[in-house]
């Protein structure tokens, strides 16, 4: 049995080795690898073919067994999460009716913003430049303002002279 | 009944007869799950997932579903891809106890002809299942729809949105780790 293995697997022998043969199995070898014939007429290789691809069929088609009372529970268990959703109703809204509120609240408690400043400010800059002006054109002034009265008097009555 | 199915698309026939539909894929989602997974409670909760997405979906009429049983398999697979992904975060899990480990061998072939085949099945069962556990989330996908589902390279493609080269290269890792696993149980059994 060794000695066949030996020549089985021996590079150059023509016969297929065991990896060549998994990787057939699998769809893993390249068409130039492909020498189906060999192992359809080759008397070492095709009973191993056969072996393998015997044992393959079996797995495939189901050989492997679930138990029914686990299946049955998988069942019970799946039509229970179908129908849950609909039991619960409105409670399904709560996360998304509790995150709007907390927006709402938010934006209400906000308080107005204040009157914008740049106006009572230029108001009161306004009534500054204006003193300022009057202070300047004050002091410009060899006779005060408030005399005018008195100045129109007296220029009224100097004009009369002249003539 | 089946005619009917047919002529009323594949989604509608299947959400008017859900349980019936669902029977009929269940055996073989649970198993494909079982497999990717190799923890029968994880197995369960995946199953119900896949069953609960499909109806789901059925309800909403997303789109047109030329292969039902195809499309239930994508989910499954991307299902379970989902479970192990998060399970690398979960560094408090243990392996399967006693008890699990019935249930899965349970699931290992028990028509062989004799004792020491049966042992050998249940041998091959556990080992094959801790030697899948090696293999990375794709490696695995790509075996067990190769190895168990018996799909070809090109569905295997499809199914999972990749090109046949990355196929055949997740499997070519995965058989070459198996192989070196399972290596000392088959030289055994061949003496």
């Amino acid at each position: 049995m060794k000695a066949e293995k030996q020549v089985i697997n021996q590079p150059g022998s023509g016969h297929w080795s065991e990896a060549r043969m998994l990787d057939h199995l699998y769809g893993l070898d390249t068409p130039a690898d492909l020498n189906e014939r060999h192992l359809a007429e080759c008397p070492d290789c095709a009973p191993r073919w056969t072996a393998l691809t015997a044992r393959r069929a079996k797995i495939v088609a189901g050989a492997y067994a679930a138990r029914e009372d686990r299946l049955r529970a998988q069942r019970a268990a799946i039509f229970d999460r179908i129908e849950r959703p609909s039991r619960r109703g409105l409670w399904s809204l709560v996360p998304a009716a509790a995150t709007a509120l907390l927006l709402v609240t938010g934006v209400a408690l906000q308080t107005p913003a204040p009157a914008p400043q740049p106006q009572t400010v230029a108001v009161v800059s306004q009534s500054d430049r204006e003193l300022f002006r009057e202070v300047a054109a004050l002091m410009e002034e060899d006779v005060p303002r408030a005399t005018d009265p008195f100045n129109s008097l007296f220029e009224t009555s100097n004009s009369l002279e002249v003539q | 009944m089946a005619e009917q199915l047919v002529a009323a698309g594949p989604a509608a026939a299947a959400l008017s007869d859900f349980p019936g539909w669902m029977a009929s894929q269940q055996r073989r989602v649970f198993l494909l799950c079982l497999r990717m997974l190799g923890d029968p409670d994880d197995a369960d909760t995946a199953t119900q997932d896949v069953f609960l997405k499909a109806y789901r979906s059925f309800e909403k009429q997303d789109g047109e579903i030329d292969d039902l049983t195809r499309w239930v398999t994508r989910i499954a697979v991307n299902t379970c891809l989902d479970k192990l992904r998060s399970r690398r975060w979960q560094f408090w899990r243990k392996r399967p106890n006693q008890e699990d480990e019935e249930v899965i061998l349970a699931m290992a072939p028990s028509t062989g002809p004799d004792a020491e085949d049966k042992l050998y099945a249940q041998q091959i069962g556990a080992r094959l299942r801790t030697a899948m556990e090696r293999l990375s989330e794709r490696q695995r996908a790509v075996f067990t729809l190769r190895h168990f589902e018996d799909l070809s390279l090109d569905e295997i493609a499809t199914l999972l949105g990749l090109d046949v080269g990355t196929v055949k290269a997740h499997l070519a890792r995965a058989l070459a780790k198996m192989r070196e696993d399972l290596l000392d149980l088959y030289e055994a059994r061949r003496g």
